[in-house]
């Protein structure tokens, strides 16, 4: 078995590693040292930059416009991301961009257009809605938030802890007990828009590294159309 | 923990701050009317934690500020940021001395 890197998995590794000495990491030495966002501008700068390299939004699909780097590159890339102070939690500040949340690429069309591709190209953000006070790793019995139709709607209350970005987001996937009778498959999961009435996010939970902070989200009767139901 | 910080505020004097610990956290500066001007933190990179950015603010006056509150803090940066957010719910915006400084990208509690 041929183990040795090909000539360009050594050239892409050698271009991230060079762009993490050379601007990510000069930056930090001006920055609180638990700090987890680069400012606008050089967030804005760095990242086209990754653009124009080819490597930004590494993780998406390649029918969606993701470069196409296979596994063993892409961990290559993933070990010279994270060469930094915050690189173990945060690489390269998020300049590679991200990949959306899993659930929306099941999404149908319409939400594909309105929150899958607008989280692609960075313009939107989402939270990932799935662990309560009662538990996070057994959704199939922790999960106590309820979603009760009422027309074509759907009600939902209850609530979510150690939520990751939900203050700053634009929307999020929530997961919700439609039939409690049905253990598992009676879990549903919604998208919610962060402005919809009865959506709140009550208080940040401070956690051992400050500034990947979590929140803690509360449903009060809060009503998701019909469309907004992932299926 | 509260949301709000609710330590007792206290003047903003060279000789009240020296009784501040070298230690990380947050603190909130008041005009004489009582308003916070001003939410900081004292981070890592501060030689003497919360005793040395307060003193700053004694020597420049920060927007009129008279009194202060501090809580000591290890979660400085996530802590800074809830204060923010929390007074932007309350009045609307963020405190106008914060106003001045570049934006720290902050979320919205409801």
């Amino acid at each position: 078995m041929d183990l040795e890197l090909s000539d360009e998995q050594n050239l892409i590794v050698d271009t991230v590693r060079k762009f993490v000495r050379n601007e990510i990491v000069p930056l930090e030495a001006d920055m609180d040292p638990d700090a987890s966002d680069l400012d606008e501008e050089n967030h804005e700068r760095l990242s086209s930059q990754v653009k124009k390299m080819g490597f930004f939004g590494l993780d998406i699909p390649p029918e969606y416009g993701g470069p196409d780097i296979d596994i063993v590159t892409r961990t290559l890339m993933a070990i010279e991301m994270a060469q930094h102070r915050a690189g173990l939690y945060n690489p390269c500040y998020g300049v590679f961009g991200g990949a959306g949340l899993a659930q929306l690429f099941e999404a149908n069309e319409d939400q594909k257009q309105r929150y899958l591709f607008p989280t692609l190209r960075g313009e939107r953000h989402g939270f990932f809605g799935l662990t309560e006070p009662s538990g996070g790793s057994d959704p199939a019995r922790a999960i106590q938030t309820t979603a009760v139709k009422d027309g074509d709607d759907w009600v939902l209350n209850g609530g979510k802890i150690f939520i990751s970005g939900a203050d700053r987001a634009d929307y999020g996937i929530v997961f919700a007990r439609t039939d409690a009778a049905k253990g598992r498959g009676g879990i549903t999961c919604f998208i919610i828009d962060a402005d919809m009435p009865g959506f709140h996010v009550r208080r940040i939970v401070h956690t051992l590294r400050s500034t990947s902070y979590a929140t803690e989200l509360q449903f009060d009767n809060l009503r998701v159309p019909p469309q907004e139901h992932p299926r | 923990m509260q949301i709000r910080l609710t330590k007792p505020w206290r003047p903003l004097t060279a000789e009240e701050v020296r009784k501040l610990p070298g230690q990380l956290g947050v603190y909130e500066l008041a005009d004489a009317s009582g308003g916070v001007v001003y939410i900081g933190f004292a981070g890592a990179k501060e030689l003497f934690g919360l005793r040395s950015a307060l003193q700053r603010h004694v020597d420049t006056g920060t927007g009129g500020a008279v009194s202060f509150r501090v809580e000591v803090n290890m979660q400085y940066t996530s802590r800074f940021k809830e204060l923010l957010m929390s007074h932007r719910m309350d009045h609307g915006d963020i405190p106008a001395v914060n106003r001045t400084e570049p934006p720290v990208k902050i979320g919205r509690l409801s």
